[in-house]
């Protein structure tokens, strides 16, 4: 998996390059790589599927006219992330707000590591239970939890599109899910 | 609060579990068509866009162009050190007029060689993108 991984990033790398010079198709090329996860964070946040489209494709105009500042620092999804979270946080001026307001707790030990699961598939009708549950969180909640979980983000990398300290996004992903677990138990008992 | 991820609970799991196959959502179709009708005008409206590695190749051809100038000047008599090393049989029967064709022939492919190229790329406007 990391070959394949590694070998995706170098072709990514290249699409980027031809972009930079004006390949308007190496940039569809990304938009259609990309499409489906900046379209789940502003559709997980937003409460219309309409403005959460808009919004997307906001996300990708202004990626577009701002490769250039691009310096392949950080990865580009993670670039992508945080032009399409501050396009969220103008629309929802509360979102950043709570987000801010979360108390670090230092007490919470979290590792980065992937998470231990159960290998059975999930029948659509719980992954249906699942997006409700999520849908329910504050929308400071949902954010991290798309980004954590959906997007697969690292928790420096959602402290870089978030522009939160790490400690905030360690406590707000803990807080969310602890919610999730509350819901979850609620629904099976 | 307890240790998280240390020892993770029947819960933790089953919430792992299933966040892990939630999986994105599928955009609207038509989605990335739509964007890059939005991006398009933006092309149109910033025809140029220069970068550096676009003089790469008129520089080398240029060094190239003035390599090969530079012995065929040499052989027409402009300088006495290519008298050794020119042959009488090629650079004696170039007449002034194939040497100013020849140079304008280059300096012409110099500049024109990032056109092509912009245009091979499928590049709207060649050089100028």
């Amino acid at each position: 998996m990391k070959g394949i991984e590694r070998k995706d990033m170098t072709a990514e790398k290249i699409l980027i390059k031809r972009a930079k010079q004006g390949d308007t198709r190496a940039f569809e090329a990304l938009v259609n790589h990309h499409a489906r996860y900046v379209f789940t964070l502003t559709n997980r946040l937003l409460p219309d599927v309409q403005e959460a489209e808009d919004l997307a494709q906001e996300t990708f105009i202004r990626a577009w006219q701002n490769l250039a500042k691009f310096r392949g620092d950080a990865q580009f999804r993670t670039w992508l992330y945080r032009i399409a979270t501050n396009l969220c946080y103008n629309r929802l001026p509360n979102l950043k707000r709570d987000l801010s307001a979360l108390d670090p707790d230092d007490s919470i030990v979290i590792s980065d590591k992937a998470l231990p699961a159960e290998q059975q598939m999930i029948r659509a009708e719980q992954r249906a239970q699942l997006s409700e549950m999520i849908n329910s969180l504050p929308e400071s909640y949902r954010l991290l939890i798309v980004l954590r979980h959906v997007n697969d983000l690292s928790y420096q990398e959602i402290s870089q599109v978030t522009d939160l300290p790490l400690g905030t996004v360690k406590t707000g992903i803990f807080r969310a899910r602890k919610m999730l677990k509350e819901r979850l138990e609620t629904r099976t008992d | 609060m307890s240790e998280f991820e240390t020892q993770p609970t029947d819960l933790d799991k089953e919430l792992n579990s299933l966040l892990v196959q939630l999986g994105p959502d599928t955009p609207p179709a038509g989605f990335t068509a739509r964007a890059m009708e939005s991006i398009r005008p933006q092309v149109a409206q910033e025809p140029f866009r220069l970068h550096w590695s676009d003089f790469v190749p008129a520089f080398v051809l240029s060094a190239i162009g003035a390599v090969v100038l530079f012995f065929w000047l040499g052989a027409a008599g402009a300088h006495s050190i290519f008298e050794e090393v020119s042959s009488p049989v090629v650079f004696n029967s170039i007449s002034d007029l194939q040497l100013v064709v020849l140079s304008v022939a280059i300096g012409l492919l110099v500049v024109a060689y990032p056109l092509l190229k912009g245009n091979w790329n499928g590049s709207q406007v060649g050089f100028f993108r």
